[in-house]
């Protein structure tokens, strides 16, 4: 657990410097990619800068709407560069419509997109869990097996590296299909979804969480087997379509 | 051949779903397990760290002693430029929440810290909520302190709600995790 770094004086906040990295990294592995799906970097680019501005002032947007009784006399601070005043969910659902938005008016395919878009998610979710072990957040359960990490009073799962690892091998799949020559378009990111989710179920196992909905059963697993579901649905489809519609990669 | 791979398909697909469905009816968590706000510890959802500690007054104050009410936890140094920018903030909060039973307990680094540059401060910027001095620097290691200002958010029970490491704290977002602290079990009385 490091959630700070200190650098002189200076006292940086770890976890977000990872989540920055990821973004950063990310989005460098997904347009070194994006050509292989008939997707323009400088595009992909334009794309995630947009989502992310978006994602950005959406979440202030939103948490303004949430809570309006608490800015009562304090309208400056809607401009605070305070990042706990941003609501994470109105920033997503808000940076996915501007997203998808834009891909539309510029006519470019949702589903190679998509697929040209996994790596960046791919190396995002592993900064979360990179992140996450930084802060101490997203912690395990209880644990008497060899590999268990002194945590918040006792020896717990070290979940977030078994998350890091799940990614890890994610990404190895999805940097092994790249290599593949036919496929369909949007099959890379429903493979990379199928996968993402089937190891949420499997770790989420371990995870020590209060968001259980009833008989202790984890709200994010269940979150993870729909996903599972309708990614599976899709991929059936999309091995076994109706029509014919293949990629053949350079 | 082909509807013989459409079908054993299928029925992998079915076969996953199931397992994964298992695994989530297995692992489900036991009571025992979610009850992470018995153990003490500096993270949310968990039980805050008890501490007794002495105000500039000279009387003692300690935090399970709190139960029943909503502490706010600040710690600071009055070197701190960004502990210096929110504290009237917190004393803004104070004055709109002291009616409804709100504590604010401003932990004065003191091992990083003098107590008469503490003390200039407090009465320089009239602050009103408790100035408690942590001399030895146990509380701040028993939260795990590494950086200044760290605010802690306490719920009626005594379960930290929300950590915030770093400033300054705009007033909103004080007012929006004060508000949830409130929300939070609103059957427990409150005294």
């Amino acid at each position: 657990m490091f959630p700070t770094i200190n650098l002189g004086p200076l006292s940086l906040p770890a976890p977000e410097l990872i989540l920055l990295m990821g973004f950063w990294l990310g989005s460098t592995f997904s347009e070194r990619n994006a050509k292989q799906f008939n997707v323009d970097p400088l595009i992909l680019d334009k794309v995630l800068w947009i989502t992310l501005l978006a994602g950005i002032i959406g979440a202030r947007l939103s948490y303004i709407a949430r809570s309006p009784f608490a800015f009562k006399g304090n309208l400056l601070a809607i401009i605070s560069l305070n990042p706990d005043l941003l609501d994470p969910a109105g920033g997503m659902l808000i940076s996915a419509v501007i997203g998808l938005f834009y891909l539309f008016k510029q006519h470019i395919s949702v589903k190679s997109f998509l697929d040209s878009l996994s790596p960046f998610l791919g190396v995002m979710a592993l900064a979360l869990s990179l992140s996450n072990f930084a802060s101490g957040s997203g912690f395990g359960t209880a644990t008497v097996l060899p590999w268990g990490i002194e945590l918040w009073g006792m020896i717990r799962h070290p979940v977030q590296i078994y998350y890091i690892i799940g990614g890890i091998l994610t990404l190895f799949f999805l940097l092994r299909f790249f290599q593949s020559k036919n496929y369909q378009p949007g099959l890379i990111f429903t493979s990379f979804l199928s996968m993402t989710s089937g190891y949420r179920i499997f770790i989420g196992g371990f995870q020590d969480t209060k968001l259980v909905i009833f008989s202790g059963i984890r709200l994010s697993q269940v979150i993870a087997w729909a996903i599972l579901a309708i990614s599976l649905y899709i991929l059936r489809n999309q091995i076994f379509p109706a029509g014919k519609e293949v990629i053949h990669a350079p | 051949m082909k509807s013989y791979r459409i079908h054993y398909q299928r029925i992998f697909y079915i076969f996953i779903l199931l397992v994964g469905g298992s695994w989530i009816w297995i692992s489900r968590v036991p009571s025992a397990l979610t009850s992470s706000d018995r153990i003490a510890a500096p993270q949310e959802s968990f039980s805050a760290p008890d501490f007794r500690l002495a105000t500039l007054g000279g009387d003692e104050i300690t935090l399970s002693d709190l139960l029943g009410y909503p502490v706010i936890i600040n710690f600071w140094a009055s070197w701190c430029p960004p502990c210096r920018a929110e504290m009237p903030a917190f004393q803004q909060v104070y004055e709109e929440y002291q009616d409804r039973g709100l504590i604010i307990a401003a932990v004065n680094a003191t091992n990083q810290d003098s107590r008469s540059d503490a003390v200039d401060f407090a009465a320089t910027n009239y602050l009103t909520f408790p100035i408690l001095l942590d001399i030895s620097g146990s509380a701040s290691r028993s939260y795990n302190l590494h950086s200044l200002p760290t605010t802690v958010f306490v719920d009626r029970e005594g379960v930290i709600q929300k950590i915030i490491i770093g400033g300054p704290i705009p007033v909103p977002l004080i007012r929006v995790e004060i508000e949830k602290l409130f929300q939070d079990n609103p059957n427990v009385p409150n005294n």
